[in-house]
């Protein structure tokens, strides 16, 4: 391999890299060619690989089975972006909505978890997980809309996306989060719990529900999505603060795409609840009710509502 | 720096008398509040039509992204990752 063979293979090696990780990559590459003859072209190359899969470990999520980047990798893409952005100030206007944060809660797995197991739950996840690698929407984003989608996983139940091209993804917003909340209410999840099994039948007594939960009910899992486009993040940080550092704002408008996304799943998370209370009531009592706090309430304001109608009634034959 | 608000204020001023939109010192604090320096300006009203409100907010975006593009030209991490991305290509 020749030297100039080498550097175009480390510079394919590091294209797209987080800087802070490429520059340190190049100091040690420059420290090994130095060495050079003791190592040769092809084990600087091979040295270098073993380097970016390791120093990659840090943009992944440690649940392997979900082959799933994390938060800190979406932060470097947003930030690559914006980066791209303001070294082209004559494009800058019309990527103020060409990239956008997209949060999704994955609704369900605590079912899944404190009534089947964490094994259930795993499953659940890596459900998920494929449909926004590759299910039908992030396949029609990428095919047809030619968009480039990077997908992560955020910690328990929160995946997010970063979604970039040449559209202006204000008219495509509400469709892509219509899209995968349909996809993922749509998937066929009724083999993970077996609602007529006498362990699964034990769990919905302890927790007082086991009267409103027949047998043969079929469970599904949902996800609450919110999006916020990076203009609308640019509109809400000050980017003239006295002092302020280019990395500081650029953390600060990623941070406000973050919080705005996940604000907004969190308002179409109570609005879908309160409409599935009204379309399945029994899967709308399973989401809510897996949490002991809400059924210890419920408890409470059931006694309390009765007590009220024992009064009205007295007063009524007074 | 200092060009860059100057340069918003100035475009900003340039649209509100090209529209003739007048803005009496009674309504300032009900239309827009003038903040720091003289230029960064942020709407705090729902008195504006809707589309004069997106004028002014691509206005106020286009000029974000001026003082972005500005801090970016004296971030030292910038200039280490423009150079990275030409070794690159």
């Amino acid at each position: 391999m020749s030297p100039e063979e080498l550097d175009g293979k480390i510079n394919s090696l590091l294209l797209g890299l987080p800087q802070e990780l490429s520059v340190s990559l190049r100091d040690r590459i420059s420290f090994y060619k130095s060495k050079s003859p003791v190592f040769s072209a092809a084990e600087i190359y091979r040295e270098t690989r073993n380097l970016v899969r390791l120093e990659m470990l840090a943009y992944l999520d440690r649940r392997e089975y979900l082959g799933m980047y994390n938060r800190r990798w979406a932060e470097h893409k947003i930030s690559q972006y914006i980066r791209k952005v303001v070294d082209n100030p004559v494009e800058a206007s019309k990527s103020l909505y060409t990239l956008m944060r997209v949060n999704l809660d994955l609704n369900g797995l605590k079912a899944l978890n404190d009534l089947v197991g964490h094994e259930a739950g795993n499953k659940g996840l890596k459900l998920f997980a494929n449909i926004l690698n590759f299910g039908a929407t992030t396949l029609w984003l990428r095919d047809e809309l030619h968009l480039e989608v990077t997908t992560s996983a955020e910690g328990g139940d929160e995946f997010g996306l970063v979604i970039s091209g040449d559209l202006d993804l204000r008219k495509h917003k509400d469709e892509i989060a219509h899209k995968y909340f349909e996809e993922v209410y749509a998937a066929d999840v009724s083999h993970f719990i077996d609602f007529g099994k006498p362990e699964v039948r034990e769990k919905l007594l302890a927790l007082g529900i086991a009267d409103e939960v027949p047998a043969n009910f079929l469970f599904r899992l949902s996800t609450s999505v919110g999006a916020c486009l990076f203009g609308e993040a640019l509109d809400r940080v000050d980017v003239s603060k006295h002092g302020a550092r280019f990395q500081e704002i650029v953390g600060e408008i990623t941070n406000a795409m973050f919080g705005v996304a996940d604000e907004r799943s969190m308002a179409n998370k109570s609005e879908f609840k309160k409409k599935l209370s009204q379309t399945n009531p029994v899967l709308s009592g399973l989401y809510a009710r897996m949490s002991r706090e809400v059924i210890h309430l419920e408890r409470e304001l059931k006694a309390k509502n009765e007590r009220i109608r024992e009064l009205e009634a007295k007063i009524k034959n007074q | 720096m200092k060009s860059v608000y100057k340069d918003y204020g100035q475009v900003y001023n340039n649209y509100m008398s090209k529209e003739k939109v007048q803005v009496s010192p009674e309504d300032n604090g009900g239309l827009y509040d003038v903040l720091e320096q003289g230029a960064r300006r942020e709407l705090v009203t729902d008195k504006m039509p809707d589309a004069e409100l997106e004028k002014l907010k691509e206005i106020r975006l286009a000029a974000k992204l001026k003082v972005l593009a500005e801090l970016a030209d004296n971030d030292f991490e910038m200039r280490e990752d423009r150079r990275e991305r030409e070794l690159v290509v």
